[in-house]
């Protein structure tokens, strides 16, 4: 439902070699690539809100979910889209951003750290490591940016607070380097060690530990920060994208294994215990000070696991969040997810708990959400080349959220059904379907709970030709997204059940030999020819 | 073919792919360069890819061809094994804009 057309005309214009006529190249990478991941999509849209999220159902839904028999009362709403009276106010807002799609560098965010003391935020992403001044709430200042020299798009996946004035990021191809930020506006490097392919990194005393997708942790030793000394690698893991520390031990975000625990009673050398495997790829993890881990699972969703035991972590929440979950912060009794179209929040603090969370806030981002960060009741969001600054409103609000943004009919009468789910904190009253000719839309309840779905049943006459703009509305009291509209075509032969389902991505060399990865390409349409020559 | 969708809204954004499931490259090539094929074609030379498809969202008919448009968020927002570069287009531009 994003307005992507100009986003990719940023996206377009922002790109190194100053064209917008080079379509393929200045994607999200593949470090949001887990979002297409084979594993993860087994459910698709319908990823279920199941877990913790689950528990906030059991009161409200009574026994109208009750099967078939029990959605019998099926209602046309009015034929508009004009909404009713907005429910609150927007819970969580952004009150400030930088866009960076001008100048002679641009940003590309793919990981942010706010250091709140210095009111700055410290970015890395396709346009290097830049430093933000977002003192000044209504417009944050790019103080400096700095690349890596190595050409072309800069692989800058992830970046971390060092000692005051210094900043450590990892580049997929260049490896670890520490920066000095002391002066922001003239950023400069310290060190480099070579490394291929390093994501994630933590420290804890005098030790670096920095997550490599080719299968190891690797462990330095930075009593001097500006001489890290290699001491070892855990080896044989399978997809490291990230590593948090919580006392002896350390949760690595392995794509192929879950959640990997090393032990770390001996620091210099992580001893690998095990894994618990996650519903998608584990990309993110970050850990909260009651031991809490949350990790952001890609197609999975977000799961939460409990380390009463360090060495056996217990999943005791899975939640779905409407899309890839990339990244997660936990900030002030609540916990956020960047899902890449939205940033959304539910509380696990406040009246929810991490066993039992309960929906809170689901805002679209303008571009492209991979990262975000939060501290001092202010959260940071890495929205591709924006970054915004948002803050927690007063009021509870409903918000809504759409399984599909496109229906695609076959040739003969039928009837498909998008899901509606509630993710906000107060009850969602939809409140109009307008629908062109050929379409009857029903739903099975007009006002939906905190934290639950609806389904709109949509009816095609298998007559009426439908695309080219033609789309249903959606109206409610969503005080920030009044209307959504879901696209209609007809004339497909396909079977229904792809649509919705991630893609299985794919990795395949072309006649040219160029290489092509499918989640490499995520924020563009792809269109996939199977063809035979035969 | 889907060389229209390639040449009208490649610029903007969108990406086309030719597969191949285990055919020889010389081959592809050569239909390819006749059929005057201009986005990339990719080799699926052990059918894995399309397996991978076929098992997750088998066509009633199992007919060739198969065309799946992936949305900009990864998931899939058009199936269909009956050529209509229409309403590939449609699904496209869709995404294109954004809804």
């Amino acid at each position: 439902m994003k307005r992507t057309l100009t986003l990719l005309a940023i996206v377009g214009c922002s790109s190194p070699s100053g064209t917008s006529d080079s379509p393929a190249k200045t994607t999200p990478t593949d470090s949001a690539s887990p979002e297409t991941g084979g594993d993860g999509g087994e459910d698709g849209t319908d990823g279920g809100a199941d877990g913790g999220a689950d528990g906030a159902d059991g009161g409200t839904d009574g026994g109208g979910d009750g099967g078939e028999t029990g959605m019998s009362d099926w209602t046309v709403l009015p034929n508009s889209c004009a909404p009713g009276p907005l429910d609150g106010t927007d819970p969580f807002v952004r009150i400030g951003f930088e866009i960076n799609q001008t100048g002679p560098w641009f940003t590309e965010i793919l990981d942010v750290h706010y250091l709140p003391d210095i009111d700055q935020v410290l970015t890395a992403g396709q346009g290097g490591v830049a430093v933000f001044d977002v003192s000044t709430l209504t417009a944050p200042d790019t103080l400096g940016h700095i690349g890596a020299g190595s050409g072309g798009l800069e692989r800058f996946y992830h970046v971390l607070g060092a000692s005051p004035g210094r900043a450590w990021a990892t580049h997929r191809d260049v490896g670890l380097q520490l920066i000095s930020t002391a002066d922001p506006r003239n950023l400069s490097r310290i060190v480099q060690v070579a490394g291929i392919g390093y994501e994630g990194l933590t420290t804890t005393g005098d030790h670096l530990y920095v997550a490599d997708l080719g299968g190891n942790v690797d462990v330095y030793n930075i009593f001097d920060e500006t001489s890290p000394a290699f001491v070892g690698s855990v080896l044989g893991l399978g997809r490291p994208w990230d590593v948090v520390i919580v006392g002896d031990a350390a949760y690595v975000a392995d794509g192929d294994l879950g959640v990997v625990v090393l032990s770390l009673a001996d620091p210099a050398a992580p001893v690998h215990i095990g894994s618990v495997s996650t519903g998608g790829q584990a990309v993110r993890i970050v850990a909260d000070d009651d031991g809490y881990l949350y990790v952001a699972a890609s197609a999975g969703g977000l799961e939460i696991y409990e380390t009463s035991d360090p060495l056996a972590p217990t999943r005791v929440a899975s939640l779905d969040v409407g899309g890839g979950a990339l990244d997660v912060a936990v900030h002030d009794g609540l916990l956020g997810v960047a899902t890449q179209e939205a940033v959304v929040l539910f509380d696990i603090g406040r009246a929810g708990t991490p066993e039992a969370p309960l929906t809170f806030a689901y805002e679209e981002t303008e571009q492209f959400a991979m990262s975000l960060d939060a501290a001092d009741g202010r959260w940071m969001v890495g929205d591709w080349n924006i970054l915004g600054v948002w803050e927690l409103g007063t009021d509870p609000a409903p918000a809504m959220d759409l399984s599909l943004d496109l229906l695609t009919f076959l040739d003969e009468a039928e009837t498909r059904e998008l899901r509606v789910t509630n993710r906000g904190s107060a009850d969602l009253d939809l409140a109009g379907i307008e629908v062109p000719a050929g379409i009857i839309a029903r739903v099975d309840r007009a006002s939906i709970p905190r934290g639950q779905s609806g389904t709109i049943s949509v009816e095609w006459d298998g007559v009426t030709e439908m695309g080219r703009g033609t789309s249903l509305c959606v109206a409610s009291d969503d005080p920030s997204r009044t209307v959504l509209r879901v696209g209609l075509a007809s004339g497909a032969e396909g079977e229904g059940k792809a649509l919705g389902q991630a893609a299985p991505d794919f990795t395949l060399e072309d006649l040219d030999g160029n290489i092509h990865r499918l989640s490499d390409e995520l924020g563009h349409p792809v269109v996939l020819a199977y063809f035979a020559t035969w | 073919m889907q060389d229209r969708i390639w040449e009208a809204h490649g610029p903007d954004g969108a990406i086309v792919w030719g597969i191949a499931s285990q055919e020889d490259a010389g081959r592809v090539r050569s239909y390819t360069e006749s059929m005057g094929v201009t986005f990339p074609v990719l080799l699926d030379s052990t059918g894995d890819v399309n397996r991978l498809y076929d098992l997750a969202f088998a066509f009633p008919t199992g007919a060739y061809p198969q065309d799946f448009v992936v949305g900009t968020d990864g998931r899939i927002v058009y199936a269909s094994n009956e050529p209509d570069v229409e309403a590939i287009e449609v699904a496209v531009v869709w995404e294109l804009e954004g809804g």
